[in-house]
């Protein structure tokens, strides 16, 4: 179980990151996957409103089409019959009925056979007539199965036509009714008359209602929808269930769909969500009803959309992986450029590989270039970290020389012959002091206070020595002593200005003066050691000076250059050491450096 | 794992979406059924004090040998006052005959009088119309077994002995009666009851005084031209046929010139004798078709049909189950007579 759980855990941080949204491939896919898709739905919805439309017009016209060929085919037929019907006034029909009506039995006799035999071969024109027949006013029918006794008050066709003048001579129309057999026929008949237009019977046609199906029960509108007929007195003559024929139509559709239906092709909405499309067969009154059924529509309908959907479906997996493949082709140099940083980032002598010559490419060589220059300035840092080290070495080395040591334990000595007691003291303070800030506990950097102590107890120091040869003034801001310099800067600077400048002159009076303070900007420290000794051939000042803002001469002028030369692998190219004359004699050296908290 | 969560649920969303705008609704049945009670079509085809009504179901409306028994049956009816329907089918069909009743039965009719063509297939119709409270009888044709009130018609085992009594006695008196005849039979319909027992009284009436052998039985189906056209057609294949027994006159009904090669055999010694005394019949019996008729009372069968119907209908008893109407008989000694006091159909 702990072993599924881990599995299942491994998996999900997989998935995880795989698709990190914030990765750019994650990104790329869904956007890609996004844009084609959306115009495709968009496209998938409008054709579906459009084509739902469309198939439903199609549904409504060939509905229509379809009622309008029933109402043919029906109007064919019952030309057809009405045809046969103008045999009414045969000689033999015209003299059944008065013999009949006489009572004439055996005079009829002749008669009787020849109408059934000519009724008989009527009936055999068409498959459907069940009966072809003759009925007197005296309710006496013959037909094609005998003769019989006829009520006329329950027979529709007779009464109609009974009821109709001479004039009217079209054909009536009874909807189905079981004939004398008992089976169901609907009967087409047509008045006749005597010489003096007084109505003598009819003839009539027995139709099987078979034929209602034979018209309409092939029909299919769609799978289930379909065909029926509903008479005058809105019962359904023909419905392809035969349960339902004889039933009321209102009963089928709901009262409500009984109305407006005086025009052709009435649409209607039917119980059953069915389209109902409604024509009149004038001859019979008939109402020709196509029903389809709506949900087939919506059955078509899916079908498309289920075409669409697994268009779209298969297009957006395909888009997917096509995004994937080329997420992958686009985001693998940079994983390997990412691969490549983060290998650099431990071992800066690797490269990033370059497979392709596109913006990745370019950025892969411009990361080399940029590797390159980074190993470059590393080679540079390092050595002018070494050069540092060295020319600091070398610093430390010129202010512990023995000839300074041995001068000021001569000094010592020679003040305490003289039982100067208190200046040995303070001597051996100021040497111990200066040793000490030379040494720093190997610290590169040190406050300027330090600095400004540290040249302090060497000119100190150097003032035992040289008695009242010359003099020296400290001047440094307030807020300078706590900003940081690096050290022995100012010791070398204050040495030269007493061994070449004011220890020269031939008379007291020398002055060396060390100001610090900010420059104009405030970001600049500066440091001057002016003397007002015997000053210095402007060549040679110029020398110094060309010797100070090139590198690399610090053989010359060692002292001074290697203070230069500290500052500036520190600080920058920027700063450093510059001389100048001292007005009235002497010279000034103007150290520069950045304010360092 | 936000944006994972976030892809995953749009795209089930956008599935979702479309697979629930895809859903088709269950397609309805074909028809809706839930309607209201049906209303009966059609009512009686009767009023309700309407008069008592009787159907006669002859074996098919185009035999004339029913003429005279349509009319003295409606005659008859319209003496007694009651309505008689006269139905069937046009030509020879039980199958139809039986929808006829059905549907006599369908419409209640008081009486119903059958002309049997096949016993087999009308019997249960004629049971169902007796279960249905009909009077039911049987007239020229019987159905035996079935649960008819009466039979009116010719004795026909009566008739075909009689036809063979006189085969005989013609035979006989030509000097054949030691020879061995070939014999040929029409009948009508070969299920047809009547016909059959008018077969197998004439075939017993025979039985040990000649020696026929029956070589053909030919079934017109009651139709009077293919009567003639199968006698003709039998003659000339069989020109050596001896005897003629006709079950029927239909071969006669028509025009007889429409039957030379029969007349040659006729005039070459062939003998006939022939079931129907109708007018057609005599006259070609007279020219020489048969030697010898044997007629029924078809006038009689419509008049007692009726009566003895309208008498069950209105309970009274009927006399006898068997209501035999008697025989014609006829040869050349009352030919003429006969035929004066006959008249022809005349129905073309």
């Amino acid at each position: 179980m702990t072993a599924l759980k881990s599995v299942f855990a491994g998996l999900q941080n997989r998935l995880v990151n795989t698709f990190k949204l914030r990765s750019l491939r994650t990104k790329f896919i869904l956007s890609f996957v996004a844009l084609s898709t959306i115009p495709m739905v968009i496209l998938a919805t409008f054709s579906y409103g459009v084509y739902h439309d469309i198939l439903q017009q199609n549904i409504q016209s060939y509905t229509s089409e379809v009622i309008d060929r029933v109402d043919r085919n029906l109007e064919i037929y019952l030309s057809d019959l009405e045809r046969i019907l103008e045999l009414r006034n045969d000689y033999y029909n015209l003299q059944f009925i008065k013999l009949s009506l006489a009572g004439d039995v055996e005079g009829n006799r002749k008669f009787t056979f020849r109408l059934w035999e000519n009724l008989n071969n009527i009936r055999n024109y068409k498959t459907e007539l069940r009966d072809v027949s003759i009925t007197t006013i005296g309710g006496v029918t013959i037909g094609c199965y005998g003769v019989t006794h006829t009520d006329l008050s329950q027979n529709k066709l007779f009464q109609t036509l009974a009821n109709r003048t001479s004039k009217e001579n079209s054909i009536a129309i009874w909807g189905p009714h079981p004939d004398w057999l008992g089976g169901p026929v609907f009967s087409v008949g047509k008045a006749i008359h005597g010489d003096y237009d007084n109505f003598l019977g009819m003839m009539s046609i027995d139709v099987d209602v078979e034929l209602l199906d034979r018209i309409c029960g092939n029909i299919r509108l769609g799978k289930t929808g379909y065909i029926m007929l509903v008479d005058e007195d809105n019962r359904i003559i023909y419905h392809p269930n035969p349960e339902l024929i004889g039933k009321m139509i209102g009963a089928l559709l709901g009262e409500s769909s009984l109305t407006d239906w005086q025009q052709d092709f009435t649409t209607k909405m039917g119980p059953g969500n069915q389209l109902i499309r409604v024509k009149t067969f004038a001859p019979a009154n008939w109402k020709i009803i196509g029903l389809s059924n709506r949900f087939e529509l919506a059955t078509e309908m899916q079908k498309i959309t289920r075409l669409a959907l697994t268009i779209i479906v298969s297009t957006i997996l395909v888009l997917t992986l096509m995004a994937v493949y080329f997420a992958h082709l686009l985001t693998n140099p940079l994983k390997e450029l990412q691969q490549s940083m983060r290998q650099a980032s431990e071992d800066l002598n690797t490269n990033a590989v370059i497979h392709t010559m596109d913006e990745i490419g370019e950025l892969s060589e411009t990361f080399n270039q940029m590797l390159a220059r980074i190993r470059q300035l590393m080679n540079q840092s390092v050595q002018e970290q070494e050069k540092m080290r060295r020319t600091e070495m070398r610093a430390l080395q010129e202010q512990i020389k023995p000839h300074f040591i041995y001068n000021t334990l001569d000094l010592i000595i020679g003040l305490l012959e003289t039982n100067k007691n208190e200046d040995v003291i303070n001597t051996v303070e100021a040497l111990g002091a200066f040793f000490r800030t030379s040494l720093s506990h190997g610290q590169e950097l040190i406050t300027i206070r330090e600095e400004v102590e540290h040249v302090r107890n060497y000119l100190y120091i150097q003032k035992i020595r040289h008695g009242d040869k010359y003099n020296y003034l400290i001047e440094v801001e307030e807020q300078l002593l706590n900003k940081k310099t690096i050290k022995l800067i100012l010791q070398p600077i204050v040495e030269n200005a007493i061994y070449h400048g004011v220890r020269e002159l031939e008379t007291a009076g020398g002055l060396i003066t060390i100001k610090g303070f900010f420059m104009e900007d405030a970001n600049t420290v500066c440091f001057q050691v002016i003397d007002n000794g015997v000053g210095m051939d402007p060549a040679k000042m110029e020398d110094i000076n060309r010797c100070l803002r090139e590198s690399g001469t610090e053989q010359r002028y060692f002292g001074i250059s290697n203070v230069n030369e500290r500052i500036r692998l520190a600080f920058g190219p920027e700063y450093g050491v510059e001389l100048s004359a001292t007005p009235g004699g002497g010279v000034t050296v103007t150290i520069k450096l950045p304010v360092v908290k | 794992m936000k944006g994972v969560r976030i892809f995953c649920l749009s795209f089930l969303l956008l599935c979702l979406v479309l697979s629930l705008s895809m859903r088709s609704p269950a397609l309805s049945p074909d028809y809706v059924v839930a309607v209201a009670e049906n209303t009966p079509v059609s009512g009686s085809f009767y009023p309700k004090n309407r008069p008592i009504t009787i159907a006669i179901v002859p074996k098919s409306l185009d035999n004339p040998v029913f003429v005279d028994s349509m009319e003295t049956s409606m005659q008859t009816a319209k003496e007694l006052g009651v309505n008689l329907e006269w139905v069937g089918p046009f030509k020879v069909d039980p199958d139809l005959q039986v929808k006829i009743i059905e549907g006599l039965i369908w419409r209640k009719v008081d009486g119903i009088a059958i002309s049997t063509s096949d016993p087999e297939k009308i019997r249960k119709v004629i049971d169902k119309a007796v279960a249905a409270g009909i009077k039911v009888a049987t007239i020229d044709a019987d159905c035996p077994g079935s649960k008819r009130l009466f039979y009116c018609g010719t004795d026909n085992y009566k008739a075909g002995w009689a036809c063979g009594e006189a085969m005989v006695k013609i035979v006989t008196e030509r000097g054949l009666a030691h020879k061995r005849l070939r014999t040929a039979i029409l009948t009508g319909g070969i299920e047809a009851h009547n016909l059959n027992e008018r077969i197998r009284g004439f075939q017993e009436a025979v039985a040990g005084k000649l020696d026929l052998e029956y070589v053909a039985l030919l079934a017109c189906d009651d139709d009077t031209t293919t009567g003639a056209k199968m006698v003709e057609a039998y003659i000339k294949e069989h020109p050596e046929t001896d005897l003629f027994f006709f079950a029927g006159g239909w071969a006669f009904f028509g025009p007889t010139e429409s039957m030379p090669l029969y007349q040659e055999w006729c005039n070459n010694g062939g003998i006939a004798v022939s079931m129907d005394t109708f007018y057609s019949v005599l006259q070609a019996a007279k020219k020489g078709f048969a030697q010898a008729l044997v007629g029924q009372d078809f006038r009689k069968m419509g008049v007692l049909t009726v009566k003895y119907l309208v008498d069950a209908i209105q309970g009274k008893p009927v006399p006898m189950e068997y209501i035999d109407t008697g025989l014609e008989l006829a040869d050349e000694s009352n030919f003429d007579q006969l035929l004066s006091e006959k008249k022809p159909w005349e129905m073309k």
